[in-house]
């Protein structure tokens, strides 16, 4: 893939970060790529592996509690902040539902990828690192009100892979759509 | 009591949100942890009305799940409703052909998940 191509992947990464926090009523700022990676008192991390010929890589997604509080479907029904098993789990199906998206705006553009299962960690004083294996994948950083997210998939690509100019749309992909054999 | 319906998500919070959905519709739900976890508790309450299951999972799959209990005559007719973020069309031409009954793509809209488990579950 050209650079052309790995800019094609972040903006296709900002925009599904941004549409998915949408749908819980969260409107992140995009503030770009950050150098240094900011620090944040307390932070909950996931992390997702991604598989296949094309591509092979991670998606990692870090937010301050807040961010995953404000997001959180069943909070604005109880109320209060989450414990840090709470924090945890819900990062790691955001992570899930993020890079499902990610992936089928792949799909349509002619790559396929297999996920992982989300790995998660929270602590205090938790910064992710700076080397990258692909200059190519730069961390995204989104802000909301006080607190932030940010989201890197870094990735190598098999020399023949590339996206296609020509999306495809993939039948019965969209989010929230039923099929009933 | 009410009919029965097995939750499996490996996320503690996706479940409570499909339990949050139906509450109220007279279910009884049970919850599973991952695909393994989900054969034991179908093993143990074999009236369940259908499985509500995700499919990327540690442990073992949704899909590798619904095989398994299609390979099972005490669970062969247990209906299957796949709830899941992939999107991707051979993993949902495969629950297809294993016998599931649905495909729904997460996030979902709680009365369109009733609505699926209602013409499914009865």
């Amino acid at each position: 893939m050209d650079s052309k191509d790995w800019r094609g992947v972040g903006a296709m990464v900002v925009d599904c970060t941004v549409r998915l926090f949408g749908t819980f009523g969260a409107e992140l700022r995009y503030t770009g790529s950050p150098d240094p990676i900011p620090a944040a008192d307390q932070l909950t991390v996931a992390v997702i592996g991604l598989a296949s010929e094309a591509l092979r890589g991670s998606l990692v997604m870090g937010a301050t509690p807040k961010v995953l509080e404000l997001t959180h479907p069943l909070r604005t029904e109880k109320g209060g902040h989450l414990d840090n098993e709470s924090l945890r789990d819900w990062a790691g199906e955001l992570a899930n539902r993020l890079v499902g998206r990610v992936k089928i705006q792949l799909l349509t553009h002619g790559i396929t990828i297999q996920l992982g299962t989300p790995t998660t960690m929270s602590g205090r004083e938790l910064t992710l690192g700076a080397a990258l294996k692909n200059p190519e994948c730069l961390p995204h950083c989104f802000e909301i009100g006080d607190d932030w997210l940010l989201v890197r998939m870094e990735a190598v690509a098999h020399p023949e892979t590339k996206l296609s100019d020509d999306p495809k749309p993939v039948p019965a992909t969209d989010e929230g759509g039923m099929l009933i054999f | 009591m009410g009919k029965k319906i097995l939750v499996v998500d490996d996320s503690r919070t996706a479940r409570q949100q499909v339990i949050s959905a139906l509450d109220g519709s007279g279910y009884e739900v049970l919850e599973a942890v991952d695909g393994k976890d989900g054969l034991t508790k179908l093993a143990a309450n074999l009236d369940t009305t259908l499985v509500i299951c995700d499919v990327n999972m540690p442990k073992m799959s949704g899909l590798e799940m619904l095989v398994e209990a299609r390979q099972n005559p005490a669970m062969v007719g247990t209906p299957f409703l796949m709830l899941t973020t992939e999107a991707q069309p051979e993993l949902v031409q495969q629950a297809r052909q294993a016998g599931a009954k649905g495909w729904i793509i997460k996030p979902f809209k709680p009365e369109m998940l009733v609505t699926a488990v209602k013409k499914i579950a009865g």
